[in-house]
């Protein structure tokens, strides 16, 4: 569930669906920091929770991201 | 009777109603309203409200729609010797009773249908009183009125001031004269030419260029309720007529594009002039127009502002538009004796440097009601007026409106105009309007581009969907500006604030987005953060 949301906003973000979990934001996905900005801003709203600049270093897939947040809930 | 040189309104019309007693001031849903009729009623009205006009020159709030007692009561408050202060006639009770607080009003005349009013017990003025508009029609009082000259307020016009108070601008009747015969000059408009408008008379344009225009020089105008219902009525109206002059800010020919089955139907080529203004001006609105109804170069884009009582520049009649590489629609010159400069870093720019257009023109106002804060804003070295717009003009000359100073969006060091963004956004199918803002959640990231989007869905429209048109407005987005916005957000239809001539109110839309009124009025369909 939370997983599909995720994948939503990394979607809306991107204007690009996302199917897989391991696509690779820069390689697979063509972000760019501003988008993964874009990204944490929705999930911090959507689940009420805050993520530090550092911590978004170690985020290279959608899998990360996702994981990223659970952690957080 | 050789037309004398007229001074105020009032003069205007007490000659129409002498020299041409039968002629049609105007056709308002079928039926016409003559000088003599319009004169006889403002003249009853004007005695009706006396009493109300405690000393020369106090304030009568006007709620009324387009038709005979906008003009009855609009002028007839002047011969009272009172200033008119019109407002759009669907204003909630919360506005007029601000409005006329804020102008000091003794009186706000409002049709028998509007009544009563919803008590505003905290906000209501003691001393103002709520007057039925019908009521002066049974009026026999016999009054003497003062004499009414050039220097005289004429009425007071509140601009939709986007965040904080609106603030009202004065206009002197020798304003309005004088701003009538540059637009007449400059537009050359003559008493050849058949008006057809639809705006609000309670506003500028719709009220100035659209009916005063027309009684000055006495031609024939067909006026229309200002809904958008009428705007297939409109290209009727202009085809059964042989109109030649319309006027409508850009998303009225936008919505007239998008309503009007079979366009191959409708002759427009009466049309000499359909003016686009009060909203910025699109190439793509003005090809898609002139190519639907087989028409070439009648599209006027113009500038105006209420500062400078209305019309400040426009492109020539009957010539092709210009257009530069970004896309900006060239608005031309200034009218005569309208003198334009570029401010940028407090000296005057020359050509191709983007700037705060200033304007100094002999209609300009002598400033806001009872607003010295803002005055001292206004001015610029006493003789130029600050549009609060951006723009440039080119080797020719030719100005360019870029954007709203206050509306311009910073995002990563880039300056963004909103209505680029709109412009580009608009165009996809589901869409009816977008608006983009910036917002500054005040962290990290700074100011981003939101992009709202009412869009042509309802409650019943599937999440997949919903999510399908995000994707294609990011796309969208990306394709015009090289980025992706912050976010973008899915709006019910009629969710962005707009002013009563369609101007997008970007801060108004931006205060209800941050203070969550947006989303507690339920009118955002996705997404849910």
């Amino acid at each position: 569930m939370i997983d599909d949301e995720i994948k939503t906003i990394v979607s809306v973000q991107l204007g690009i669906p996302v199917i897989h979990s391991d696509a690779d934001f820069v390689q697979d996905l063509g972000a760019e920091s501003a988008d993964i900005v874009g990204m944490v801003a929705a999930v911090e709203d959507k689940y009420g929770i805050v993520v530090d600049e550092g911590e978004l270093v170690d985020i290279r897939t959608v899998s990360n991201f996702i994981d990223l947040v659970k952690n957080k809930l | 009777m050789t037309k004398p040189k007229f001074r105020t309104l009032l003069e205007v019309l007490a000659f129409r109603a002498s020299d041409s007693p039968r002629k049609p001031a105007f056709f308002f849903e079928g039926k016409s309203v003559t000088y003599s009729e319009l004169w006889r009623e403002i003249d009853r009205f004007a005695r009706f409200i006396s009493p109300k006009i405690a000393e020369p020159g106090e304030r009568v709030v006007l709620v009324l729609p387009n038709g005979r007692d906008f003009f009855v009561a609009f002028y007839g408050v002047q011969l009272a010797g009172g200033i008119p202060v019109p407002m759009y006639h669907t204003s909630g009770p919360e506005r007029i009773f601000s409005i006329s607080a804020l102008c000091g009003a003794g009186a706000v005349v409002i049709p028998a249908s509007r009544l009563p009013l919803p008590r505003m017990s905290n906000k209501r003025e003691p001393g103002i009183s709520i007057v039925e508009m019908e009521l002066y029609r049974s009026s026999t009082r016999k009054v003497d009125f003062p004499g009414i000259g050039p220097e005289n307020i004429a009425f007071i016009q509140y601009t939709s001031g986007s965040t904080g108070n609106p603030k009202g601008v004065q206009l002197k009747h020798v304003d309005l004269i004088t701003n009538m015969k540059q637009m007449i000059a400059g537009m050359e408009i003559s008493n050849r030419d058949i008006f057809v408008s639809w705006l609000p008379a309670s506003h500028d344009m719709g009220l100035i260029l659209m009916t005063m225009v027309p009684f000055y020089l006495g031609v024939k105008l067909f006026l229309l309720s200002p809904n958008l219902v009428n705007i297939r009525k409109w290209i009727e109206t202009i085809h059964r007529n042989r109109a030649t002059f319309t006027a409508a800010p850009d998303f009225g020919y936008r919505m007239a594009l998008l309503y009007t089955r079979n366009p191959e139907k409708f002759d427009l080529s009466s049309l000499r002039v359909a003016l686009n203004a009060a909203e910025p001006v699109r190439e793509r609105t003005i090809r898609a127009f002139e190519k639907t109804f087989r028409i070439e170069n009648r599209m006027m884009p113009a500038y105006g502002l209420a500062e400078a009582t209305v019309g400040v520049s426009s492109w020539p009649p009957r010539a092709p538009v210009k257009v530069d590489r970004r896309g900006f629609v060239s608005v031309g010159r200034g009218f005569p004796d309208v003198q334009i400069e570029i401010l940028q870093k407090r000296q005057f720019a020359g050509p191709g440097i983007t700037g705060e257009i200033l304007v100094k023109s002999p209609a300009n106002t002598c400033g806001y009601w009872n607003n010295e804060k803002e005055n001292t804003r206004l001015f610029w070295k006493k003789e130029y007026i600050r549009t609060g717009d951006m723009g440039y003009y080119d080797d020719d000359g030719d100005l360019y409106i870029v954007g709203r100073k206050k509306n311009i969006i910073i995002q990563g060091g880039q300056n963004i105009s909103p209505q680029e963004v709109e412009e580009s956004i608009d165009a996809l199918p589901f869409v009816r309007f977008s608006a983009a803002v910036g917002i500054d959640r005040n962290h990290w990231e700074g100011e981003q581009v939101y992009v709202f989007t009412e869009v042509r869905a309802n409650e019943s429209t599937t999440k997949t969907e919903l999510i399908t048109m995000s994707i294609a407005i990011v796309k969208k987005f990306e394709s015009r500006l090289g980025f992706r916005p912050g976010r973008v957000y899915l709006l019910k239809p009629r969710s962005i604030p707009r002013t009563p001539n369609g101007k997008i109110m970007h801060s108004r839309l931006k205060m209800q987005y941050m203070d969550g009124s947006l989303r507690r009025a339920n009118l955002i369909l996705f997404p849910s953060y």
